[in-house]
């Protein structure tokens, strides 16, 4: 085996070895997330979906007579019914939730004015850098009479 | 240079698949996705590395590279270019890299996919498919080394077997490496799934197009296997009941036997258990075919592929076997039925028999299959169970599946009604009882192939009435033209459809199979110069024999003319001629048969022997009535399968489906 030969195998090995660990480089990313109740939801409705028109093609091609057909489908639809709402429920959740970690996200980012000269300061500062009055974090306030209501 | 890059890559692709598999475990216990990630990496460069090895390899075979010793083994300075490419899985070491390298691109592909919705099962399914690949890799360095090189190379190699000199190698050992392969991935995902804990469908519905593509890739290799067996044997037939017949015909039942139980849990819920057994089953069982045939333990038309790998490979399944079996009995608890059996008399139940009888011929060919091995390794000698074994327990096994094919899709899910069979069933009853009084009237008149002809002619009725009766009912709810409802008919349900015609495929098959195995004849003759004999409906009268030139420079070629003649009024039907191809340093002689006659009726000669420079010669001649039917069958089954497979893309249904909301019966 030549010099030539080894260093492209070393050439080879050093392009693996970048394409390998460059995703080591990035910042760190849970990899197992509490397993999706969606996915498997998902997966039932596309199945429903199919097992109903199963049943269609099979009472209009004379294979299921029309008790049979009628039971049996009012079943599927109902279970997919359950399904579906179930779906609908994680859409809100998921809704929701992305709402909220929106608000938070431009919280943090945002640049708030002192309520008495109107300088510019910046979240978490407790005075104001300019006239020097003091803020009040949220979690120390407290609720009105009408908001514990 | 070329030559040694390539080597110096499959040593780093053993290292990246070690990498994926200690990556991806590890990232699953520390909870880290960017581990999950590398270890994704690692895996899909697998593939460009062993492809930089099997181009290392091809280099040296285009360069006629004698220093390589696969290289001499299979190639010589006579072999022509085509020959020199193909020859890359021509035997053992070559073919283990080839393997290597579809393992490698299935991987690659299934990677590449999206992981977002399963993101999971992604470290666990890299653990599994890298494990395995790891070993084939190792194997091929260790024990299986395509780049060893002499220390004094010769001038010219030995030339590759003379058997595989043949069109149907091109893409026969392809066809079945990639239907063996590209088990890995839904092996990897049901392992997964077991290793994650879900209770849902999602391994099933993910692996679902692999299945669907390692199940025609096997059909595929095995119709080709069998043509080429026809071909390049000189033995007028085409299924031998030989080990590297048998094995993947045993995988292929039981993956079909998956294929519809996976129907059943995926409509309703029930057989997970099953199904997980039988894809570790079906994955195993392509293991052990292989470890079997290439280890030597099963003698084999594919002797070139013998080996000393058998305990590896051995070792290697155990491991394999009893981690699927510890992680099944530890989920056990996940894979319950969530629905029950409402009905024997419903598709589930004909399902049910139907996976029993798969199982059931699988196991029983399997057996027959080590059953040489077994004795011999009890009592030292060999019995060997030929193919009468195989025909009288297999046959009829083989054959209520093909009434089961005509019966089942007559059932609904969870209750069949017994009265609109009945009705369903009268045209095709009348169709098969017609056939087999035409069979036994104006046929040879024997009564079990007649029979099973009508039964093959039920199911092909009944299946094309299928269809009829799905565009009748869209021409009356739709009130569309005919080519529209079926169009329409196929494309919302492409799977069923797509089943359907395989069924029809398969039932050809069958006919060809009885036509061959029932009213086939073969006749030896030992004739003298212009003398005539006769075979069937044909004469046929021998004009001598000659050397003609060779397709091969290494080979010598003796050609024998014969002329065909109708044997009823003596009618000029052709002329034939068979040959025998000597290759001196492989010391090996093949004999070519030359086919003439109709599709409906094969007429296959080959010319046995000769003496005093051809004054006298010996010729066999097969008469194999409806033969070609099996090769038009294979073409329908893999026709079908594209149906089948067309629309499966994942999350079609799911994007453009909505569920009915309403209650009740459409209006009809």
């Amino acid at each position: 085996m030549g010099i030539g030969t080894i260093l492209i195998g070393l050439a080879l090995l050093t392009v693996i070895i970048v394409l390998v660990i460059s995703p080591l480089l990035e910042p760190y990313r849970q990899a197992v997330e509490p397993p999706s109740h969606r996915q498997s939801l998902e997966a039932e409705r596309e199945a429903m979906v199919r097992a109903i028109r199963e049943l269609d093609l099979d009472y209009r091609t004379g294979k299921l007579n029309g008790d049979d057909y009628k039971t049996l489908r009012e079943a599927q639809v109902q279970r997919g019914a359950t399904v579906l709402r179930e779906l609908d429920q994680l859409k809100s959740q998921d809704d929701l939730d992305a709402q909220i970690e929106e608000r938070i996200a431009s919280v943090r980012t945002s640049k708030l004015n002192c309520p008495s000269c109107g300088s510019p300061t910046r979240s978490g500062d407790r005075f104001c850098p300019n006239c020097g009055r003091q803020f009040v974090k949220a979690d120390e306030i407290t609720p009105t009479t009408s908001e514990r209501r | 240079m070329i030559t040694d890059v390539g080597h110096i890559a499959l040593i780093i692709s053993c290292v990246a698949c070690l990498y994926a598999v200690v990556a991806s475990l590890l990232g699953v216990r520390r909870n880290d996705e960017r581990l999950v990630q590398s270890g994704r990496t690692a895996a899909m460069l697998v593939f460009p590395l062993v492809l930089a090895a099997c181009i290392g390899l091809w280099y040296a075979l285009l360069t006629f590279d004698f220093s390589v010793k696969y290289v001499a083994d299979v190639s010589s300075l006579a072999t022509p270019l085509f020959f020199r490419i193909t020859a890359l899985w021509g035997s053992q070491n070559g073919s283990i890299l080839f393997w290597n390298l579809l393992l490698s691109a299935f991987i690659f592909a299934a990677m590449l996919r999206s992981w977002k919705e399963d993101k999971e099962l992604l470290p666990y399914v890299t653990a599994v498919v890298c494990t395995v690949t790891l070993f084939f890799i190792a194997i091929n360095l260790v024990a299986a080394n395509p780049f060893t090189r002499f220390d004094f190379p010769p001038t010219d190699g030995r030339g590759l077997n003379p058997l595989l000199r043949h069109a149907g190698m091109i893409i026969h050992p392809p066809m079945l490496y990639a239907g063996y392969t590209s088990f890995l991935i839904p092996f990897g995902f049901c392992i997964a799934s077991l290793a994650v804990g879900r209770r849902d469908n999602l391994w099933l519905i993910k692996s679902r197009r692999w299945t669907l593509v390692g199940w025609a890739f096997l059909a595929s290799g095995l119709l080709l296997g069998a043509r080429w067996a026809h071909d390049v044997l000189g033995w007028g037939g085409y299924w031998g009941w030989d080990p590297s017949e048998n094995m993947p015909f045993v995988s292929w039942l039981f993956a079909t036997a998956f294929l519809h139980s996976a129907m059943i849990q995926e409509k309703r819920g029930m057989f997970k258990n099953w199904n997980v057994l039988l894809m570790a089953v079906t994955f195993v069982s392509i293991f052990f075919g292989t470890s079997f045939i290439r280890s030597g333990l099963l003698t084999s038309v594919h002797a070139f592929a013998q080996s000393n790998l058998g305990p590896m490979f051995l070792g290697f399944m155990v491991l394999i076997l009893a981690g699927t079996i510890i992680l099944w009995f530890k989920r056990l608890d996940t894979l319950r039925s969530e629905n029950k059996l409402d009905s024997w008399f419903s598709r589930e139940g004909i399902f049910l028999l139907q996976n029993v009888l798969f199982v059931s011929t699988a196991l029983t060919i399997f057996l027959g299959t080590i059953f040489p091995t077994i004795t011999e390794a009890i009592s030292g000698v060999k019995i060997t169970v030929g193919p009468p074994f195989y025909n009288q327990v297999a046959g009829p096994q083989l054959a209520l599946l093909v009434i089961l094919m005509g019966i089942a899709p007559l059932l609904a899910w969870r209750k069949a009604n017994a009265q609109a069979i009945g009705r369903m069933s009268i045209i095709p009853a009348i169709a098969a009882v017609l056939s087999l009084i035409v069979l036994l009237v104006t046929g040879p008149g024997q009564i079990i192939p007649s029979l099973c002809l009508a039964l093959c002619v039920y199911t092909f009725v009944q299946t094309l009435l299928e269809y009829g009766r799905g565009v009748q009912a869209r021409v009356r709810t739709a009130g569309e033209s005919i080519p529209t409802a079926l169009w329409h008919l196929i494309r919302r349900n492409q799977r069923r459809y797509g089943g359907y015609l395989i069924h029809i495929g398969i039932v050809l098959i069958a006919v060809g199979t009885i036509g061959k195995g029932f009213y086939g004849t073969d006749v030896i003759r030992n004739v003298k110069l212009n003398e005539s004999f006769s075979a069937g409906r044909y004469t046929f009268t021998y004009r001598g024999i000659s050397n003609v030139t060779c397709e091969f420079s290494d080979c010598q070629s003796v050609q024998a003319a014969l002329l065909v003649t109708s044997a009823s009024d003596g009618g000029l039907i052709g002329a034939v001629f068979p040959h025998r191809d000597s290759y001196p340093v492989q010391q090996y002689t093949a004999t070519l048969a030359d086919i003439t006659g109709s599709f409906n009726e094969e007429v296959y000669v080959i010319l046995a022997g000769w003496e005093s420079a051809g004054t006298t010669a010996s010729f066999q001649v097969y008469v194999n009535p409806l033969i070609n039917w099996i090769w038009l069958g294979g073409i329908v089954l893999i026709f079908g399968f594209l149906i089948a497979f067309w629309q499966l893309e994942p999350g079609t249904v799911r994007r453009t489906a909505q569920l009915p909301q309403t209650v009740g019966a459409p209006s009809k």
